[in-house]
């Protein structure tokens, strides 16, 4: 049992699935997209970060500042989610998975609830923020 | 520090990142808030000072954490964990006297 473990863990260590694999969702979960999208965001903002940095006057431009919205927004609303998650809050109790399609207890009930609260935070704020990039920025 | 802090850290630096740069964005794009901001040193230094210090913790460990997951090697996540450590802290000083240059305060 014990050897089988390490086994496990040795070969999952090896990490073979690479960038790739961060899209490889063989169980389509939505929090197996959302992670893609995650750290996705995530790499676009610190790219975004280095010219900003460089030069702080420098802006994507008004349609520019309108995905950085996009990107920025997602990356703060799951945020949250992943925080309180990790917290572990909203976390079902946890259960033998016995099948493969079988779905972790630990994504359904209340899991489910905030991942669409944390989708519709993305929407409010990204229709926040797209008010101020094109509306209030092309008036000033 | 055992990963389990770091790893608290980025969750405590992301909430700071979502206020401080609030504020930020607030400061250079609100036509109202924002001059009031502006005009205060204390308060617009003090914001940038936590808000950078923050976003590169999180940004730095971000792209560490995804760097030793793709080369999960004892020897490389050492590396490249002080590699992260010394260009941040690098980064930071930097951009704080970027920042007085821009204030005039240096
Ligand atoms: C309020 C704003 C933000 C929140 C709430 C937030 C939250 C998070 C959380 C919870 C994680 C997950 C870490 C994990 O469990 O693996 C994460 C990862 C990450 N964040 Fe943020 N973040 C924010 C802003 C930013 C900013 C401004 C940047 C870039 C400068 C950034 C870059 C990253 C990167 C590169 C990762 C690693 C992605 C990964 O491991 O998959 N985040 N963030």
């Amino acid at each position: 049992m014990e050897e089988a473990r390490e086994e496990f863990v040795e070969y999952y260590a090896k990490n073979m699935g690479g960038v790739l694999g961060w899209f490889k969702a063989r169980v389509y979960t939505i929090e197996r997209w959302l992670y893609g999208a995650h750290r996705i965001t995530g790499i676009l903002i610190v790219l975004f970060m280095l010219p900003h940095f460089y030069s702080t006057g420098w802006h994507p431009g008004l349609w520019g500042d309108f995905i950085l919205g996009i990107i920025v927004t997602f990356h703060i609303a799951n945020g949250i989610r992943l925080i309180l998650a990790e917290l572990g809050f909203a976390v079902g109790k946890p259960l033998l998975v016995k099948k493969p399609s079988q779905r972790p207890v630990s994504l359904e009930g209340s899991q489910r609830y905030l991942v669409a609260l944390a989708l519709l935070l993305f929407i409010v704020l990204a229709v926040i923020w797209a008010y101020y990039a094109l509306i209030v920025q092309a008036a000033t | 520090m055992r990963e389990s802090t770091v790893m608290f850290l980025h969750y405590i630096t992301a909430i700071l990142i979502a206020v401080t740069g609030l504020i930020h964005l607030l400061a250079n794009n609100e036509p109202t808030i924002g001059p009031l901001i502006k005009e205060n040193p204390v308060i617009y230094l003090g914001n940038m000072a936590i808000f950078l210090a923050a976003l590169l913790y999180h940004a730095f460990n971000g792209v560490r954490v995804i760097l030793i997951e793709l080369v999960p090697d004892p020897c490389w996540t050492k590396w490249i964990s002080w590699a992260v450590v010394i260009i941040g802290i690098v980064t930071y000083v930097v951009g704080l006297q970027v920042l007085l240059v821009a204030l005039g305060l240096v």
